[in-house]
């Protein structure tokens, strides 16, 4: 019985097509297999434990490089679609102005500035006293070596009182 | 004390230890804040405590004319108290007149009008018995004035005894505690 062989070249086409449909074949199921086990098994995962767990977050927000994305922001949007209006109606705007005037002691700032403050002329005066107080003061260090200067100093605790290293020479205008 | 170390208000520290406060204060005088008033300051301040005496004295003698007509306008003639009661009057006035403001404020008349303060050692308002003595002092010996001159500390006689001082200090007030 004679069997008709195929010349060499025809048996690898042939077998060659034989290979690519099993394969193709087998790459279809395994890989409706894998996908069915892979959604099968995130199933049954609690993925964000598991990142929580295993994944090291901060290190990877370090790495991240928050100024680029910052920059790529359109902040003005942003901002353009914030109804302020509803932010200032939320905020306290009474207790905000009481904190500032509080922390700036503005009735101190009114006090000092109204009747209990020098006016012009008095302080005038005031600065005038000061500058021949010193002036005596130099004079008599002057004829009495002894008499240190340094030591006229600081009460402490009193209103202003600055360092003595602060200290003018004498009171300018 | 130490003359050159500043304490810090306890209420100043507290509140805002970095934070400048705002003042209208001029400058020149900012630098001077707290520190021993020299003897112009003080002698001006004296005089202006004494014109106000004599003010407050002339006014009750006035108030006191003015009634003794309203009672008997008949018989009315100006009372003549001596030259000894006069000045008794005035020394006496003197004395409750730097009594009450150096022990409630800090300072006469005298003393706001120049910028100055009555404090004790550590700054604070003086004691009632500090202020009388001070006060008693003063118009016994008006003289302690001068010893600011020589003193290094521009201390008074009185100053050196009762261990006050008196500062410049244009603020208002002293800060509460």
């Amino acid at each position: 019985m004679h069997v008709a062989v195929p010349p060499p070249s025809k048996v690898g086409a042939l077998l060659d097509g034989v290979r690519h449909r099993v394969t193709g074949s087998v790459d279809v199921v395994l890989s409706a297999a894998l996908l069915r086990l892979v959604d099968m098994a995130l199933d049954r995962i609690d993925l964000t434990a598991l990142v929580r767990e295993r994944v090291r977050l901060d290190e990877i927000v370090l790495d991240l490089d928050l100024d680029a994305i910052v920059a790529r922001l359109d902040v003005d949007a942003i901002v353009a679609r914030v109804d302020m209006e509803s932010v200032i109606a939320r905020l306290d705007l009474i207790e905000l102005a009481n904190g500032v005037v509080v922390g700036i002691d503005l009735p101190g700032i009114i006090r000092s500035s109204s009747a209990s403050m020098a006016s012009e002329a008095v302080s005038g005066v005031r600065i005038r006293s000061l500058e021949a107080d010193e002036a005596i003061s130099r004079a008599v260090t002057r004829w009495l070596p002894r008499r240190n200067r340094e030591h006229d100093g600081l009460v402490a605790g009193v209103n202003g009182a600055a360092p003595a290293d602060d200290r003018p020479e004498q009171p300018g205008r | 004390m130490t003359e050159t170390g500043a304490v810090p208000h306890p209420a100043e520290a507290a509140a805002h230890p970095d934070h400048a406060r705002a003042s209208l204060m001029p400058q020149p005088a900012q630098d001077w804040q707290g520190r021993r008033a020299g003897l112009v300051s003080r002698f001006l301040a004296a005089a202006l405590d004494g014109l106000v005496v004599v003010a407050l004295l002339t006014a009750g003698y006035l108030t006191a004319v003015g009634a003794r007509f309203l009672l008997s306008p008949g018989s009315f003639s100006f009372p003549s108290p001596g030259p000894w009661f006069a000045v008794m009057s005035f020394l006496g006035l003197l004395v409750v007149y730097g009594t009450v403001l150096w022990a409630t404020t800090g300072r006469t008349y005298g003393n706001h009008v120049m910028g100055l303060r009555v404090v004790g050692a550590g700054g604070q308002r003086v004691r009632w018995s500090v202020a009388f003595l001070r006060a008693l002092a003063y118009a016994v010996f008006p003289l302690g004035i001068a010893w600011i001159a020589l003193s290094r500390e521009n201390r008074s006689v009185q100053d050196v005894v009762l261990r006050t001082a008196v500062v410049y200090d244009w603020l208002p007030y002293l800060p509460p505690g």
